[in-house]
């Protein structure tokens, strides 16, 4: 099978870092604006929660999945909440099937530091006997349309999937036993993080690159921010670098872009 | 590949067409700041080897452990603490080839923690000079002494 490229002509690596230095962008939006974001949830019925998030054409779908499983031995009264990110060829030419590479490991480490570093979860509400049954929700990313970013896509709709995840409820028989129960109630989320992805082209800062400004540019650099507008995970990748006050100024932006990308989420 | 992306800009790629260059770093013991030890070590190992370098890359961690900033934490200090910020830089080039954050930090918290780190890679930096130009100072004692010593067996 030929294997696509991941190169840009130098033509187009000209043009994109041309348009940059005239401060726009291949698809006319201005450096610090995002493409279209729509988020539906609640798409996939038999997930305990789901989201289908599309940011331009790039487009993520999220499964949360709630199973009973035993604590860690070091939190006995906590559940757990893990994120995995699965990059399947129907996305990209660049994606092949098989075990996950290190865009797909990136991916997932990213979006789960956002969501447990945030503390998203009110994880003492997943444990249901104290050191032997806990909800362990697992956060599946399932990337369907790759056109850059997908760093993004993912973390709103995991935290779009998980804002709208039902637990059922639970009842614990003398002996205990655990019975599931017809009945739900939402999952314990507590904070809305949002990650934004800046990238670094040809000397200039841009948000939200789409997958042509991602071959063209050297660093990328993700800040995720709580409701409060707390920095809850950062993550460096590419391999460009910053300079000091080029990170302070994207941190300045990212917060700001932060709260507005909240509102698209649920409540 | 966090500490692939952060050597991988310092070394001059391009005088090395069609060459890989593999890197193996074995952690010996592991009581936090592992990542960016390994940096150090790998950065001076690259020098050490003769691979044009644009500068050593030095690498530090900056963290916060009950609402005190703090420099370079050890294991216990990662799991405890509230945040944990590790980072590499290039000092001559001002450079920040690595940086990651997780935990919880305000702007300004953040903005003195990046400070702190780079000042701990500053330090950092300043003793792989001294190491690697003290190789070459005993290099140059072993040739001296050696010299000496034929003469005298003349």
């Amino acid at each position: 099978m030929v294997k696509s490229a991941k190169i840009l002509s130098e033509i187009e690596q000209n043009y994109i870092e041309k348009l940059v230095n005239k401060g726009t962008r291949i698809d006319e939006r201005s450096l610090d604006s995002y493409r279209d974001i729509t988020i539906k949830t609640n798409v996939i019925e038999k997930a305990n929660g789901s989201a289908d998030c599309t940011l331009g054409n790039t487009r993520v779908v999220v499964g949360v999945k709630l199973e009973l499983g035993t604590p860690f031995p070091d939190m006995p009264d906590e559940g757990v909440v893990t994120v995995n990110a699965e990059l399947a060829p129907i996305a990209s030419p660049f994606f092949e099937s098989g075990p996950p590479t290190e865009v797909g490991i990136e991916l997932a480490r990213v979006v789960d530091r956002g969501v447990r570093q945030s503390k998203a979860v009110d994880t003492k509400k997943l444990c249901i006997l104290k050191g032997e049954k806990v909800w362990i929700a697992f956060v599946d990313i399932y990337a369907l349309d790759h056109d850059g970013n997908l760093i993004d896509a993912s973390a709103l709709a995991a935290i779009a999937a998980l804002l709208t995840a039902k637990m059922p409820k639970v009842e614990i028989t003398k002996d205990k036993e655990i019975r599931l129960l017809e009945e739900t109630t939402p999952l314990p989320v507590v904070d809305r993080p949002i990650a934004v992805t800046l990238a670094k082209l040809n000397g200039a800062i841009i948000v939200d690159p789409c997958l042509k400004e991602e071959f063209a540019m050297r660093g990328r650099i993700t800040f995720t921010f709580t409701e409060e507008g707390n920095l809850c995970a950062l993550q460096k990748g590419g391999n460009g670098t910053f300079l000091q006050s080029e990170i302070s100024d994207a941190f300045d932006k990212a917060r700001n872009i932060a709260s507005q990308l909240r509102q698209f989420l649920p409540k | 590949m966090v500490i692939r992306e952060s050597l991988e800009p310092a070394i001059f790629s391009i005088m090395f067409p069609r060459t890989a260059i593999d890197i193996y770093i074995e952690i010996v013991q592991a009581d936090g700041g592992t990542r960016c030890v390994g940096i150090i070590a790998a950065s001076l190992a690259l020098a050490d080897a003769g691979v044009p370098l644009k500068d050593l890359v030095a690498g530090c961690a900056a963290g916060k452990i009950d609402g005190t900033l703090v420099l370079d934490l050890n294991d216990t200090e990662d799991k405890c603490g509230e945040a944990d910020l590790p980072l590499a830089f290039m000092p001559r080039t001002k450079e920040i080839t690595l940086l990651q954050m997780d935990g919880s930090l305000s702007p300004e918290e953040f903005k003195d923690a990046t400070n702190l780190a780079i000042t701990g890679c500053e330090e950092i930096y300043e003793m792989q000079r001294e190491t690697l130009k003290k190789k070459y100072a005993e290099n140059r004692d072993e040739i001296n002494s050696e010299k000496t010593t034929t003469k005298e067996g003349d």
